[in-house]
């Protein structure tokens, strides 16, 4: 293990890797403090700029905007009362009171406090479980496969919003858009139209910036007017170390509550953040100052939701699933770098792994710093006009798709996705079981037919050992349980924004 | 969307994927011996399974979802904002056609600018210096560090 780890510090220890890691930090925190952006769309519009990079790098610098990105969140949610990224919604709660009292320094001060610990501890979760749960993913075959990753589909359930069937719809249409192409087993056409762009599939990149990005710009252009709130000022308090040592416990309890939450595939960060912040509440001696601007509150939905982002890395390397749908961009970006992500890598490509651990830690230390620096810098990033903005964004997304395959096909796919994305939207139909199905769709295929192929069609193989038992078991049982979490967080934020107004 | 509106329309994408789209355009040679083997057989899944999310929002969760409709934001004047979106698709569809005559970089400075002009109503100095500088600084990265070979069109020629 040590050769390994000092395997991974020569690949990270080099200017470039280092510079990717944190502008990825710097990228991802700027995009999660700007209202209307978000981690997902960043770390989709960074992916193009990776191509040019060494798969090491490039992933470094996704994996910085994706850490960015979520404490990022925290910055308008404490200023601007407007949580930059969902995760970030449990910290409007006292947070912006603390900032309406003129504790706003305060309170970002121990919002980064919060995350980066929280960050540190997911970040050594995940070295410690990815590598034991890859040996035992190395036993699974195509049926195992297969289970599994009906496994991973029910991440549906966990980001479908209000409606499941809602959900499970969208990621029917992702299913069924990844079966455009060559068939895997006979090379014949499937929904082709015999066009030969279409003969290799949708391209994933063009698919997703279509989902995220494109339906952002055009519901500015259908409601311009949309407000996004009154910043307040930075105060000059910040936080105290009595403070933090105060708080320690909730951060610690809610770091675990994220990490526990981020490992299983579909929860993800918004539901850790309230959880931990229940809990803390329900342990504190300050109980009755939680909703009034109690510090201790921001620290733990800040520790919940930045305990996640590391423990939703331990189902991609382990087992090549995510945990949820920035980590399924961040698998697409394996993908394109040539490396598949899953217990073979942990066999293949061990010191490209430790060299991720390594930039992991790292990414901590770089938020700590760039994070107080971004602090102080949003008062200019607040001033940016979305109408300035988002048309910006759409000439990225027009570089980046065309860079994929140096094609306007990809661009002429980004914006019909946009356009479906914007329906789906306004037809209150969720994005994001679509992105995960498209991207999980062939694999389940794959390895289903594969399975077949090995039992000249008996479909009892799908039943074969007590790991695909283990896992028919857990899909169902996550399916009850995700159904029920959803629509008690789906009931608990809409009373709280109810007690906000 | 209200749950029955949805409903009707998965059943209708159901019906024509089962009946037209997957004979039509998905190909399965005739000697495979086995439905699950087939290139149809996950097409089929997938139709039947919209088929059912159409059924159980048409009969059984077929209440209107009118608070999440509420609250989506509305312009104030909805005929505006559907014309906005209609010139927006034009632009789209516009930029797509004239890429290879204009080039990539001309082209997206056309759409920035179309983009803001159907937002703000105006083009200012600012927009104008953004529309330039922000396509060139794309080209310079992707054409010169990503070495991607960005249509440069017919009126003018990048380094």
């Amino acid at each position: 293990m040590i050769d390994n780890i000092l395997a991974g510090i020569a690949i990270v220890a080099n200017a470039e890797s280092i510079l990717a890691l944190a502008g990825g930090v710097l990228i991802g925190v700027i995009a999660g403090a700007i209202p209307g952006m978000s981690a997902t769309m960043a770390v989709a519009l960074t992916l193009p700029f990776t191509f040019s990079l060494s798969p090491i790098t490039g992933i470094l610098l996704l994996l910085g905007v994706y850490k960015g990105g979520i404490f990022g969140g925290c910055i308008p949610a404490i200023l601007i009362k407007t949580p930059g990224t969902p995760a970030s919604s449990a910290t409007v709660l006292d947070g912006h009171p603390m900032a309406e009292k003129g504790e706003s320094g305060r309170a970002l001060g121990m919002a980064l406090y919060a995350s980066c610990t929280a960050d540190l501890i997911s970040n050594l979760a995940l070295i410690l479980f990815a590598g034991w749960l890859a040996s035992f993913a190395l036993k699974f075959g195509p049926p195992e496969f297969f289970t599994l990753i009906l496994f991973s589909l029910t991440i549906i359930a966990g980001v479908s919003g209000a409606s499941l069937v809602r959900g499970i719809f969208s990621a029917l249409l992702g299913l069924l858009l990844a079966t455009v192409g060559l068939d895997l087993v006979y090379g014949t056409n499937r929904f082709t139209m015999n066009d030969p762009n279409l003969m290799g599939g949708l391209n994933f990149i063009a698919v997703l910036i279509g989902l995220f990005a494109i339906p952002e710009i055009l519901n500015m252009i259908w409601s311009p007017d949309k407000n996004s709130g009154q910043a307040r000022p930075l105060s000059s308090a910040w936080v105290s170390f009595a403070e933090y040592k105060r708080c320690f416990k909730s951060i610690i309890r809610g770091s675990f509550i994220g990490v526990f939450l981020g490992s299983i595939p579909g929860i993800g960060a918004a539901p850790a953040a309230f959880l931990s912040y229940s809990e803390a509440k329900r342990n504190s001696p300050n109980q009755a100052n939680f909703g009034k601007g109690e510090i201790e509150g921001v620290a733990a939905s800040e520790a919940g939701n930045n305990g996640v982002a590391g423990a939703t890395l331990i189902p991609l390397l382990a087992l090549g699933v995510p945990g949820d749908v920035i980590t399924a961009i961040i698998i697409g970006a394996f993908m394109i770098h040539g490396l598949q992500p899953g217990p073979m890598m942990f066999l293949t490509n061990v010191d490209i792994i430790y060299a991720l651990f390594v930039g992991l830690i790292l990414s901590s230390v770089f938020l700590f710093g760039i994070g107080s620096f971004a602090i102080r810098g949003f008062r200019f990033i607040s001033k940016i006009p979305k109408a300035v903005l988002l048309p910006s964004v759409l000439v990225l997304c027009v570089y980046g798709c065309y860079a994929i395959n140096n094609t306007l096909f990809d661009v002429g796919v980004m914006f019909v996705m946009g356009w479906l994305g914007f329906f789906m939207y306004r037809a209150s139909i969720p994005a994001p079981p679509f992105l995960i199905a498209f991207i999980l769709g062939p694999l389940f295929e794959d390895n289903f037919r594969q399975a077949m192929l090995m039992s000249n069609g008996d479909l009892t193989i799908l039943f074969r050992s007590p790991i695909t038992w283990f896992f028919w078991a857990a899909t169902l049982l996550t399916i009850v349980a995700i159904s029920r979490k959803v629509r008690e967080f789906e009931k608990k934020p809409q009373a709280l924004s109810e007690e906000l107004k | 969307m209200s749950n029955r509106a949805l409903g009707l329309l998965c059943s209708v994408i159901a019906i024509f994927l089962w009946f037209y789209a997957i004979p039509q355009w998905v190909s399965a040679p005739s000697n495979v011996s086995r439905l699950v083997l087939s290139p149809t057989f996950w097409p089929l899944i997938i139709a039947a399974l919209i088929g059912l999310c159409g059924a159980y929002l048409l009969f059984i969760d077929n209440r209107q979802t009118a608070d999440e409709i509420e609250s989506l934001e509305q312009p104030e004047n909805r005929t505006t904002g559907f014309i906005r979106l209609f010139m927006a698709a034009v632009a789209m569809v516009l930029f797509l056609i004239s890429v290879e005559t204009a080039g990539l970089v001309i082209g997206s400075m056309i759409l920035f600018l179309v983009m803001i002009f159907i937002v703000t109503q105006t083009i200012s100095i600012r927009f104008f210096v953004i529309a330039v500088i922000l396509p060139v600084a794309l080209y310079g990265f992707f054409a010169h560090v990503a070495s991607v070979a960005i249509p440069q069109g017919e009126w003018m020629q990048l380094p």
